[in-house]
């Protein structure tokens, strides 16, 4: 008996599908299933904007109320991409534009963005909801502008970490006095003071508004006012944190914190004075997210406030905390979840030694819920590791920076593989790694054996040979980005592994040992991807193939080769390699 | 048989390009005295005559007018020898770059163009 739901039904049921990964599932049952499917999805994310082509997202679905872009490769925020290399957002708003004027969020990172993208933004889409830019560049206030004047239903808008050229803070007085829709504002990342009356009547005349991450630009003295106009808040980032020694501006702080019953994270904290710390600790109870990472707070005055946070699920930090801070986290915080400790001082003479390895082991003993480390440290060793892996093997992220590359096990001078190895072992569900210290081909093994759930890779100045690179390739069957600086890696492992790159997003690998050579084999027998060799030392015909590449940039896309890099970048195309 | 070579760069303080791996923003807040908030690189846009397309330089990484036009050259697969930079500042005009200190230029720039050589 063969019978099938009407497609009404089908669309209703499948509009309780919502993750990507399950709608993509959905889509591959059968045929009627696919057509469905991509007529009432509603959002897609594309982790490549160089995967796929506008036209071809469009085509197969053509109502998208969302869309998220990512461009550059992870490495671009560590200034390892030159400028020029691509990811423009450009095509893919003017084609979208047309497309879907019922678009409602855009979500783009890494990308390009041009004031002319921005304005067409603002104009084409009546019923834009949603901006966020993340580790964007290539816009100006002016662009905002736009946003603010012309999207009457904006709901969010968000700069996060975006470089932005900053003309003058009045684009935020373009929000008309009609718009009442905020829910979300972060403009943390701009350097200009914004108008503080424009910026406070948007505040008093948006009930929704949840979260709002000031600039560093707005002075300590008039965020009480901005607290008084919204104690919904639930994230706030403040401006800068110090205000001389005013205790007007204290009193009226902690009056105003005092209002805010909802508030669960805080940022900001710029050239933060401990003194007016104690100011929040009314609020301290309910924070499940601090990020103090922008402050030079010390150890004893962030103590005392993680003391206060019994239910604090993130925290952000310089090593200012130190292990005695960190002692006092896993003491006070069962709750914790994620741990993010910054270097301070990295060009410093002598180095702090009082965050060493301690400080996380205490933190993986106490806090039974951490899932996601990263920790930047001078000193490491195997059986710290070890404790830690056998502390949490609930751990999904972890990532390791020592900060002198090549650094051994400081108590026993051997390479960190056995460390890295119980690592894998251990947390059977880590979908991200990033390695550093004296490494060899060891710890690779081990990965390419334990790490089968490891979807994102981070390898520097590790690794002795090619076999390294083959037990990553060959063992992580979940690998969707791998990127490599200065490792020994080069063609024998690459070549031996040519099908596996067309199950990963994309690889990156400079300042390794790849040949011109071996790129145009790689490209030869993979039509499916783009091999991108990016090398600033003039053109590549006059080299000899055994000439080593700069850097490696390869994905997989059925958009075929890209056609707006720079001079310096070339795809190796199956031509080229026929030419040998 | 080790053909390869770390390529150290200069570019940051410590020799090694992109090395620790900390974004930008959070450089800023490491060097003595210096808080973030607010980004310290100097990005301008910059245009091909004849090309639709915008890009974006960040100045800061540049120290003579030389590299200058020898990146954007580059960046727009021309030889460096073949394009005149000019530039527009912040009064509007636009001028042929190369003329002032390398310094009043940062400071006064606001976009960027590279004109053919006739």
């Amino acid at each position: 008996m063969v019978y099938s739901l009407p497609e009404e039904v089908l669309e209703h049921v499948f509009s309780f599908i919502t993750s990507d990964k399950d709608r993509n599932a959905v889509s591959l049952v059968c045929k009627s299933w696919y057509e469905i499917e991509r007529w009432c999805r509603r959002k897609v994310f594309v982790g490549n904007c160089y995967a796929v082509s506008p036209g071809i997202m469009i085509r197969r679905f053509p109502e998208l109320r969302a869309v998220e872009l990512k461009g550059k490769p992870h490495f671009a925020d560590f200034n390892l991409v030159p400028d020029g290399w691509g990811g423009y957002a450009c095509s893919w708003i003017d084609e979208m534009s047309r497309a879907y004027p019922w678009l409602e969020e855009i979500r783009l990172k890494r990308m390009v963005v041009s004031d002319e993208s921005l304005e067409l933004i603002s104009t084409a889409f009546k019923n834009f909801k949603v901006l966020v830019l993340s580790s964007c560049e290539g816009f100006s206030t002016d662009g905002l502008s736009a946003i603010a004047s012309n999207c009457r239903n904006l709901k969010e808008l968000d700069l996060r970490e975006s470089e932005v050229m900053d003309l003058s803070g009045r684009w935020l007085s373009h929000f008309p006095d009609t718009f009442t829709s905020l829910e979300s504002l972060n403009i943390s990342c701009l350097g200009s003071e914004v108008s503080f009356s424009a910026l406070e009547r948007l505040v008093a005349r948006s009930p929704n508004l949840k979260t709002l991450r000031l600039n560093r630009a707005v002075p300590l003295g008039k965020l009480s006012t901005l607290l008084h106009q919204a104690p919904q808040l639930v994230e706030l980032g403040t401006g800068a944190y110090s205000s001389g020694i005013r205790s007007d501006v204290y009193t009226g702080l902690s009056k105003a914190f005092l209002g805010c019953k909802e508030l669960k994270g805080l940022s900001g904290f710029w050239d933060a004075d401990p003194s007016y710390l104690p100011a929040l600790y009314s609020v301290c109870s309910r924070l499940t997210t601090l990020n103090l990472s922008y402050s030079t707070i010390r150890s004893p005055d962030i103590t005392k406030v993680i003391g206060q946070c019994p239910n604090l699920q993130r925290l952000w930090v310089l090593d200012h905390i130190e292990d005695s801070g960190l002692n006092a986290l896993a003491l006070s915080c069962k709750n914790l979840q994620e741990l993010r400790v910054f270097p301070s001082d990295l060009y410093a003479a002598d180095v702090n030694v009082t965050l060493t390895e301690q400080g996380l082991v205490s933190v993986s003993q106490g806090c039974p819920k951490l899932q996601s480390v990263l920790y930047f440290c001078h000193q490491m060793s195997n059986s710290a590791l070890i404790t830690i892996a056998k502390n949490r093997p609930n751990l999904t992220c972890f990532r390791l920076c020592i900060i002198e590359p090549r650094t051994p096990d400081y108590l026993t001078h051997e390479p960190l593989d056995i460390g890295f190895g119980a690592i894998v072992k251990h947390c059977k569900n880590l979908n991200r790694l990033s390695l550093s210290g004296l490494l060899t081909d060891r710890v690779f093994e081990y990965i390419g054996t334990h790490a089968k759930k490891l979807e994102m890779l981070s390898i520097a100045f590790a690794g002795d040979s090619d076999l390294g690179l083959h037990h990553v390739l060959s063992g992580c069957e979940s690998l969707k980005k791998l990127e490599i600086r200065d490792c020994p890696f080069g063609d024998t492992a690459l070549l031996a592994n040519v099908a596996k790159l067309a199950t990963m997003r994309s690889l990156w690998m400079s300042s390794c040992a790849v040949s011109i050579g071996a790129c145009k084999i790689l490209s030869q027998k993979m039509p499916m991807l783009n091999v991108e060799v990016i090398d600033e030392n003039g053109s590549l015909d006059s080299r000899l193939d055994s000439c080593l590449v700069e850097k490696l940039y390869v994905y997989r896309t059925v958009a075929g080769p890209r056609s707006d890099m720079p001079g310096y970048i070339w795809t190796m195309d199956r031509e080229s390699a026929n030419r040998i | 048989m080790l053909q390869w070579l770390s390529i150290r760069t200069k570019g940051e303080e410590n020799g090694v390009v992109g090395w620790p791996p900390v974004k930008s923003s959070r450089k800023t807040l490491c060097h003595r005295g210096g808080c973030g908030g607010g980004s310290k690189s100097t990005y301008v846009k910059v245009q091909m005559e004849g090309d639709g397309i915008a890009r974006k330089i960040n100045l800061n990484l540049h120290h003579s007018y030389n590299t200058l036009v020898h990146t954007l050259a580059q960046m727009f697969g021309k030889c460096n020898e073949d394009v005149k930079l000019t530039y527009q500042d912040k009064e509007g005009d636009w001028l042929l770059a190369g003329d002032v200190p390398w310094g009043s230029f940062v400071e006064n720039v606001k976009r960027l163009k590279l004109v053919k050589k006739t």
